[in-house]
This record gives structure tokens, sequence and C-alpha cells, in this order.
């Protein structure tokens, strides 16, 4: 695969500098800063952003891939711009009709965007080495932290605080991905679809892959437009 | 040097045909790790993923480099954390490839709305299936209402205030040390 970068036809929308527009007010600290990566060309200052930016994701997850989704989106969404909230969710839906593991194959993948195939390798060292390095290291410590009522108490409190994050990522994509655009009944049957595929996943077993398929098929069938 | 080779094959094995996420693939790493190859005992394994889970970061790859690590020194462990990683990216770029080629196409257009409303659900599904640990089981709410009131305050900080996720889990696991909640 040629120019890494450029790979999506996006190069010029997402890593363009943004013109200083002259009279406008400051940005909202909270609002996306598109632009923020800005510039840095495939330098090596870029790769060290993107490695740097998975370490961050791969510190602070905790419970496996999945758990990471909202950092990982807040790095490559929010903080750095690399591609939009509609990018996202489809990479998302790709991600996870492939076998693999989540969050390290975004990494690769929006490390290969950013900056190439030196970036995909940056993306995946960052995100998996700190704790890899960690549980090797510290692997004969185990038997005198089994019992550590420190780490069971962080712990404990973290992870609720993992699902309203979740719970804020689901939150954030769904206008676009329920209500989309003004027709109602498309709208009402985007709800009704990611209900029923909610209630089949959570209390039937039926497998994300599997729903996605059906996803993609009912798209085609009922929500085409002429 | 068979052995690095092992690991490589082995951790691409089970990440290849785990579908779902690294947390879903625990059971395939477990039959390869300590049925099929023998590396680690039942109980080494045990440890090593109850370990792993109080480290951040991807669970299948720190599994990995640990099961690399035991089995053939730093070699192993980069083997085995290139055979985690690398064959199912190179799928996915693939993949990623030719939906973008193909992203005019109004049928495929049509497939990404179809899809999305999926994402929503699956989004929800990750949280659901976490819930348990998280926030205790459901009979026993009234002992577990700090969990429920740093989860609700939480969602209130990410979506309404746009706090960002990391200042939030550094504030739990504080919260968590200072409630004691994990005993």
């Amino acid at each position: 695969m040629p120019e890494g970068s450029g790979d999506r036809g996006t190069a010029g929308r997402v890593l363009e500098p943004e013109a200083p527009a002259a009279g406008l007010p400051a940005r909202a600290p909270a609002a996306p800063s598109p632009g923020r990566d800005a510039a840095l060309g495939e330098s090596p200052r870029r790769l060290w952003r993107v490695f740097v930016a998975f370490v961050r994701v791969g510190l602070f997850g905790f419970g496996g891939g999945p758990s990471m989704i909202p950092l990982v989106r807040n790095e490559a969404v929010t903080t750095y711009a690399w591609l939009s909230d509609d990018e996202f969710m489809e990479v998302y839906a790709v991600v996870s009709s492939l076998p693999g593991p989540i969050a390290t194959n975004m990494a690769g993948y929006f490390g290969w965007r950013v900056a190439g195939p030196i970036g995909s390798l940056a993306a995946l060292l960052g995100l998996t080495l700190p704790s890899g390095l960690a549980i090797v290291l510290l692997g004969g410590l185990y038997g005198a932290t089994k019992d550590s009522a420190y780490v069971q108490d962080a712990l404990a409190g973290v992870r609720p605080v993992v699902i309203a994050l979740l719970l804020g990522v689901a939150w954030s994509f769904a206008p676009k991905a329920l209500l989309g655009p003004r027709d109602r009944a498309g709208r009402l049957l985007r709800v009704v679809l990611a209900a029923a595929a909610f209630a089949l996943a959570a209390f039937t077993q039926v497998h994300p892959v599997v729903l996605i398929a059906a996803g993609a098929a009912f798209g085609v069938l009922l929500l085409r437009r002429a | 040097m068979q052995a690095v080779l092992d690991l490589f094959v082995s951790f691409a094995r089970v990440t290849l045909f785990g579908f779902g996420g690294g947390p879903s693939m625990i059971p395939l790493l477990r039959t390869e790790v300590v049925e099929l190859r023998g590396w680690l005992t039942p109980e080494a394994f045990l440890d090593a993923f109850a370990f792993g889970n109080s480290l951040p970061g991807p669970i299948v790859t720190k599994l990995a480099m640990y099961v690399g690590h035991h089995v053939a020194g730093w070699p192993g462990a980069a083997a085995a954390l290139l055979g985690a990683t690398l064959p199912t990216l190179v799928l996915l770029l693939l993949l990623l490839r030719l939906l973008t080629r193909a992203r005019e196409n109004a049928a495929l257009q049509a497939a990404i709305a179809g899809v999305r409303p999926i994402v929503v659900a699956l989004l929800l599904l990750v949280a659901w299936d976490f819930a348990p640990s998280a926030l205790g089981a459901v009979g026993s709410f009234g002992e577990n209402v700090p969990l429920w009131l740093i989860a609700a305050g939480s969602c209130y900080l990410t979506v309404r205030r746009n706090v960002h996720p990391v200042p939030l889990i550094l504030a739990g696991a504080l919260v968590g040390l200072a409630l004691e909640l994990g005993s």
C-alpha cells in the first residue's frame, strides 16, 4: 500500500493545517480541534505523537481491549482529529466483524493512516509494550500483590467509570447512527434495529459478526434511497 | 528457534480465530497455551490472567508477551506479540482499503447506514457484558450503591461536561481506594 497517510483520500481534509481565520473567536476548549496534528508531515515527531497517544490508551485502559474504545476515540477523534466520528464508527464495525484484538487492531490502522507502516508499528508498540513489559517484569511479584487490597480497591472504583465512558461513546454516536437524516420511517427502523440487535446479543448470544452482517443487509434492503 | 516459531504460530492462530475482541479469546488462548502446547499449567495460566487483569492495556497482547517470555525469553515475547497482532492487522488493512475504494457506491453507503445502529448496540453490549463485574450482581444493588453513583457521576461528566477519560479513570481509582470498594 503506497503513501499511508493519504490512504483514504482524506489527507486533505483531516491532515491539512487549518487556515488561520482572522477575526474568528477562539474555539471552545471542549470542542475537537482539527489541525492540532497538522503540518507535522511524515516526521519523527508525528511517529512519536502516534506512539504516545497509544501509550496513553494502553496505560489508562482497564478491562481489556473493548473497554479502551472510549480512550481510542478520544485520541483519534477528539484530541488529534485523525478522523471523524462517522469514520470511527465504520472502522469499529469493520474491526468487530474481523477476528483479532479490537483496540490493538484499531491502533494499527490509525497508526497506518497517520504515518504509514512505521506509524502502524509505533501505534501497536505504544499500546502493547508498556503493559506487556510490566507483566513480564512484574510477573514474579504476582504472589506478593495477589491479595493486595489496594489494587482491588482501585480497580473496583475504575470499573464503573469504564461503563460510563462506554455509554458516553454510544451516546455521542447515537444522533448520527439512529436519528440520521430527516426521514421519519428510516429513523424508526434504525432505532428498532439497534434495540433488536442489542436484545439479541445480550440475551441469546448471537455473535456480533452476524449482527453487523444483518445490519448491512438491512441497510441495503430498507435504508437505500434513490 | 523452534519455540519462537511455535509461539508466533500459536498466537496468530488464537487471534485469527478469535472474533469479538481480546477478552473473548481467553478460552481459545487457554486451550492453546495450557492444553495443546503445555507451556503453562492451568494454575499458572489463571494466575497470569488474574495478574494481567489488574494491569492496564489489552489482555491478549499482555498474555502473549508473558507466555512468550516464559517459554523463550525476549525473542519469544517478541514473536508472541507479533503473532498476536500482525496477521489480523494485515487483514484489517486490506479490508478497509477495499471499503475505501468502493466508498461512493450507493449500496455500500446504504449498508453503512444499516451498520451504524448496530455499532451503537455493540457499544452498549460491551458495557452490558462488563456491568456485572463493574456494578455487582443485580440482586445486591443495596451494597453497590457507591459503584452505581460512580458510574452515574462519570456518565454526567463525560456526556455533559466533556471531561477527558483519563482524569475520570484516575478519580475512580482514588474513590475506590478511599472507600475501600474492593473489599
